[in-house]
């Protein structure tokens, strides 16, 4: 039962399946329930489980001058917070479905911010819109100051980096080639890592090799990314988003199929980058990772905020525990 | 390397020079050099289309554009230019027939690409080529010119030295654009047009770039076909040969620089000499024979020419052969074929 939380049923829509779950670890002392209610509510939980939420939440002042690696001369530096990215009554529609509507965020450079709602809310069709891959029909982004316009690479260039919800490495393409991608990007478009400036001094290997170990991927560098079990292909999809330094990191479900140790060195190390000043935002299905380690929450549904604020603020708003949970008849 | 493979190497590669070399001569017996020469020149068109499959697309204008190539020519001939000046100027005349493909293949993907470039073909065909060329055959309607061959090549055998080492220049080029970094990210691009593009890479270049050395090779070919074919009459363009062609890409393991190369050159070459042999008899019957070779090579060897080739090859190096591949692209996404990405060693298979 433990991994229930990390590796959700197949079938999102097999509440009852979800519910027997929770049920059980809720009676095992494992979870704990936010707000009331049978589930009448679309698929998701808000349910916590406090052992995984005891190990996420120490995170944020356990971090210290070094990184998972341990290796890795990254020092903390402090970094004043600013607005890097203001989303303004952004929408768009598919038909006669209204997938995002008047939907308004900011995020801050040193902080993790996570969207999170019910499947269907319109999470990653945002994060689409971001990144240009959607182009909505009304409203504005403005990213480090200036009007995000232009095409998905445009914006890539410009800072913008992202994962997906399912990895998409190039599998044909060896592990190191993947990351030269990113480096090459940094490169080109003449970007500094925010995380580590010394990094544009080395060569695109050098810099590959080292982010790769500083997200954890043990792995070897030559495989072809094709061959990687599953956790490794998030692993090297957030590194080689890593290898192109961005300014605000976009990561879609980042944390699902990595197992317990993997999710525990993946949050010191969002925790890490995020001190460092790199700005994540974050969607995610695990509560517990999503309360532990976010400093802003925005709640979405069917396309609207219907909240937002600190974890805890989150967690005690009605509108959320209705969406996730339903109301009790 | 083992030295039984460095002696094979070196013995293949003399054979194969040594039939390239002597092939108007060789195959003297089963026809004239006009044969092979008109192979070499179907060899062009088919690397064009096959080099198309690096952008994971399928274009269906490469006759159209050998049919520019071709009236490129004549405006030059008819100008007086030298054949050294003509040639880079036909590679240049292919750009903008190319960027207007490619204005289609950065809006529209797949079979919708394929059907807009088909589009794209019959409009030229019917308007452009007729008007042209004419319906019978020349320039100009009734005041015909001919098309002349460079000087010094102006015998079938002499021809097909210039047209050999054109084609081989043509895939030399191609090999190392593919193992250059440009390669490389055609291969990031048919993985995942999204992840290249957020990565900050733009597959709209190179998808242009492609398209563009796809459309040179295309149109040089044309400006050859011309050259050995003297007159040409329009419906020499019919833009339904293009699956004919992309049919012979296929059998030659699509995207292969190799196979595309050898199974243009045989399967062009290849109805001509059949036409001689049989004095005439079984004409039309050379197709139903390409058709049912390419159907075999579809269905038991997916990868092609070049993949049998591969395999064939390891096998004489005394190497254990590859696994069978599944596609050209020997590109297999292990979430979507876990048995074949298990077949070729990319991944584990836990039984159910």
């Amino acid at each position: 039962m433990n991994g229930w939380l990390m590796y959700p049923p197949k079938d999102i829509f097999d509440r009852e399946a979800k519910l027997r779950a929770a049920r059980l670890m809720e009676q095992r002392g494992r979870l704990q329930r936010v707000g009331s209610g049978q589930n009448g509510g679309r698929a998701g939980t808000l349910l916590l489980d406090r052992q995984k939420l005891a190990r996420f939440q120490p995170a944020r002042e356990r971090v210290s001058g070094h990184l998972v690696d341990g290796a890795l001369p990254i020092r903390r530096r402090r970094i004043e917070s600013r607005e890097i990215l203001k989303v303004e009554d952004l929408a768009i529609h598919f038909g006669g479905v209204h997938a995002l509507d008047g939907v308004n965020l900011t995020a801050r450079t040193a902080e993790i911010a996570g969207v999170i709602g019910p499947n269907g809310a319109g999470k990653t069709t945002f994060f689409n819109c971001l990144s240009g891959l959607l182009t909505p029909d009304r409203g504005q982004i403005t990213f480090d100051g200036h009007k995000l316009n232009g095409s998905p690479a445009t914006r890539g260039r410009h800072g913008l980096g992202r994962t997906f919800q399912t990895p998409k490495l190039f599998g044909a393409l060896a592990v190191m080639d993947n990351l030269i991608f990113g480096c090459r990007t940094a490169d080109s478009a003449r970007r500094q890592y925010v995380f580590d400036p010394g990094l544009r001094r080395l060569s695109h290997q050098e810099r590959a090799a080292r982010i790769a170990r500083l997200v954890g991927y043990r792995g070897d560098l030559n495989a072809p990314a094709g061959s990687l079990p599953f956790g490794d292909l998030r692993t090297v999809e957030l590194a080689r988003a890593l290898c192109a330094a961005p300014s605000l990191l976009m990561l879609d479900e980042p944390a699902s199929g990595l197992d317990v140790s993997q999710a525990e060195n993946f949050v010191e190390l969002l925790r890490t980058l995020s001190d460092l000043g790199l700005s994540i935002l974050l969607i995610e299905h695990d509560m517990s990772l999503v309360m532990g380690i976010c400093d802003h929450i925005t709640v979405l549904d069917f396309g609207q905020v219907i909240a937002e604020g600190t974890p805890s603020e989150v967690q005690n708003n009605e509108a959320v525990i209705e969406a996730y949970l339903g109301r009790e008849h | 390397m083992t030295t039984r493979a460095k002696v094979l190497r070196s013995v293949g590669f003399t054979l194969l020079t040594a039939f390239v070399l002597t092939m108007p001569y060789a195959m003297g017996w089963a026809g004239s050099a006009f044969a092979i020469d008109y192979g070499v020149i179907i060899g062009m068109l088919v690397l064009s289309v096959s080099v198309l499959g690096w952008i994971g697309e399928i274009s269906l204008a490469p006759v159209a554009q050998m049919g520019f190539g071709l009236v490129v020519v004549n405006l030059c001939q008819e100008a007086g230019l030298p054949f050294l000046v003509i040639l880079p100027l036909v590679v240049i005349s292919s750009i903008p027939i190319s960027l207007l493909l490619g204005v289609f293949a950065l809006r529209l993907r797949g079979v919708y690409f394929a059907i807009a470039t088909l589009a794209f073909a019959y409009t030229a065909q019917k308007t452009f080529f007729q008007e042209y060329l004419g319906v019978q055959g020349g320039f100009g309607g009734t005041d015909s010119k001919s098309i002349t061959r460079p000087v010094g090549f102006s015998s079938s055998e002499e021809f097909y030295y210039l047209l050999m080492g054109s084609l081989l220049l043509m895939a030399l080029t191609c090999s190392l654009v593919n193992r250059s970094w440009i390669g490389t990210s055609l291969t990031a691009l048919r993985h995942s047009e999204a992840a290249l593009s957020v990565l900050g890479h733009s597959p709209g270049a190179y998808k242009l770039f492609t398209i563009c050395l796809s459309g040179a090779i295309a149109t040089v070919g044309g400006a050859y076909f011309g050259m050995l074919q003297g007159l040409v009459p329009s419906n020499y363009f019919q833009p339904a040969l293009a699956i004919l062609y992309f049919g012979f890409a296929v059998a030659g393991g699509l995207g292969s620089v190799s196979g595309a190369v050898v199974a243009g050159t045989a399967f062009g070459a290849i109805p001509k000499y059949f036409d001689s042999l049989s004095e005439g008899k079984l004409v039309g019957y050379d197709l139903f024979f390409i058709g049912f070779l390419s159907l075999g090579l579809v269905l038991w060897a997916p990868g092609g020419l070049a993949d049998i080739g591969r395999r064939l090859w390891r096998r004489l190096e005394g190497e254990a052969p590859p696994p069978r591949a599944v596609t050209g692209f020997e590109e297999i996404d292990i979430r979507e074929s876990p048995t074949a990405a298990a077949e070729q060693g990319l991944a584990t298979v836990e039984a159910p």
